[in-house]
């Protein structure tokens, strides 16, 4: 399942907010969080200012990011949210 | 009560600057940006912060005179200034030793060299020329509070005769109200009023092992930069000292989180979930302190931890004191 298709799913839950924190700490806790471009780490600060950390583009960002530096600990998220990697 | 966070710049712009937008949001008054020669450059990362956050006040250090002249500390001050007026706050310290001998440097007479850092910055921020007519060329947008960062006793009566404020250094908990009381005692000799601070190597998580494992890395810097007296009040080893200098010399982590015994750290830190951090604060002897810095990991997750300590310190916020410098 790609990382939009995930994100439509997770967004219409009730708590896409808590899942949407979720990733965003499993990004920043990763030993490989300088694999995040400055720019993307940018629209990540700039959504958790403005409260939108689980509108859809946002969530698709932090599934990619939860990919490229942990993923392991995404896959066990997304296996526990009830979603097959 | 001032309650502050202290952040490490391990982490990218982008990381500190959530962590410190949360912690404007949930009420922390300022943050203080570590300075560790091998993280992102403290300076730096305030810069960022001070123009992204609105409210926060932002602290540089802790600098030391060894590898940052005076005169660029002032001058660093005063052009943060032009970012932001009247959030910028400086803290000059000894620096850590294991870290300078890294480095190339010798820690000379440490109280002297740290005294005449704090002087320097303060004339040159004021305006003044110093001797021989070195003087900045510009002025600061505002004033910006010099902080002392002290351990041991010379260095933490230096703060109250020298500081706007003082840092008591979080290895010093067990003797924090000795620490209050020395440099309350030598402020009133020179007529001062300082605001003091203690700064608290913070842990907190619902697993208490997984916050002691956290934190036990922060612990072994500052022991392996403390002095090898320092150490012994502290009833350490001398071999434990040098092993811990060696390893955290070498970056070697997941050994330090073994060697650190679980005793060490637990005295040297405020580890634990929520409720053992919120017993733990009200042990502290907050009616001498003006201020708490929460520092370290914060926890293993530091996002919801922050918010967590924040408000485990809502009784001791309540208490209230005396205005920032």
């Amino acid at each position: 399942m790609s990382s939009r298709e995930l994100a439509r799913i997770f967004v219409s839950r009730a708590d896409a907010q808590r899942v949407a924190e979720r990733l965003l700490d499993i990004v920043m806790t990763s030993y490989n969080v300088s694999l995040v471009t400055p720019a993307e780490g940018e629209g990540l600060a700039a959504a958790f200012e403005s409260n939108k950390l689980s509108e859809l583009e946002v969530l698709e960002l932090l599934l990619e990011l939860a990919y490229r530096t942990e993923p392991e600990k995404l896959r066990s998220l997304i296996e526990e949210l009830g979603q097959q990697t | 009560m001032r309650v502050s966070l202290e952040i490490a710049p391990r982490l990218p712009l982008w990381a500190l600057r959530i962590l410190s937008y949360l912690a404007e949001k949930v009420g922390f008054e300022s943050v203080w940006l570590s300075e560790h020669y091998f993280n992102r450059s403290s300076i730096v990362a305030a810069t960022y912060l001070l123009s992204h956050l609105r409210r926060l006040s932002v602290g540089v250090g802790v600098l030391n005179p060894y590898a940052t002249h005076p005169v660029l500390m002032a001058q660093v001050a005063a052009s943060l200034t032009e970012v932001s007026p009247s959030r910028v706050m400086l803290c000059v310290g000894a620096g850590d030793v294991s870290a300078l001998e890294a480095l190339g440097y010798f820690r000379r007479d440490p109280v002297r060299a740290v005294g005449n850092c704090v002087r320097t910055i303060r004339e040159l921020l004021s305006g003044k020329a110093l001797n021989g007519g070195l003087r900045l060329d510009f002025r600061a947008a505002s004033g910006v509070p010099v902080y002392v960062a002290a351990q041991g006793p010379k260095m933490l009566e230096l703060a109250g005769e020298v500081g706007d404020g003082v840092l008591i250094n979080s290895a010093n908990m067990p003797y924090l109200r000795e620490s209050v009381s020395l440099v309350r005692s030598s402020a009133a000799r020179t007529g001062r009023s300082v605001f003091v601070e203690a700064e608290l190597l913070v842990s907190v998580h619902k697993d208490v092992k997984k916050a002691l494992k956290t934190v036990k890395p922060y612990v072994a810097v500052i022991l392996a930069g403390s002095s090898v007296g320092f150490a012994r009040k502290l009833g350490l080893d001398e071999e434990l000292l040098s092993r811990l200098r060696q390893l955290v010399r070498a970056g070697r982590w997941l050994e330090v989180q073994e060697a650190v015994p679980d005793d060490v750290a637990s005295a040297l830190s405020v580890s634990g979930d929520p409720r053992d951090f919120a017993a733990a604060v009200e042990e502290l002897p907050i009616e001498v302190l003006d201020g708490l810095v929460l520092g370290g990991p914060i926890g293993p997750n530091p996002r919801p931890a922050i918010v967590e300590v924040h408000r485990a310190l809502a009784s001791v916020i309540a208490r209230g004191a005396r205005s920032a410098p």
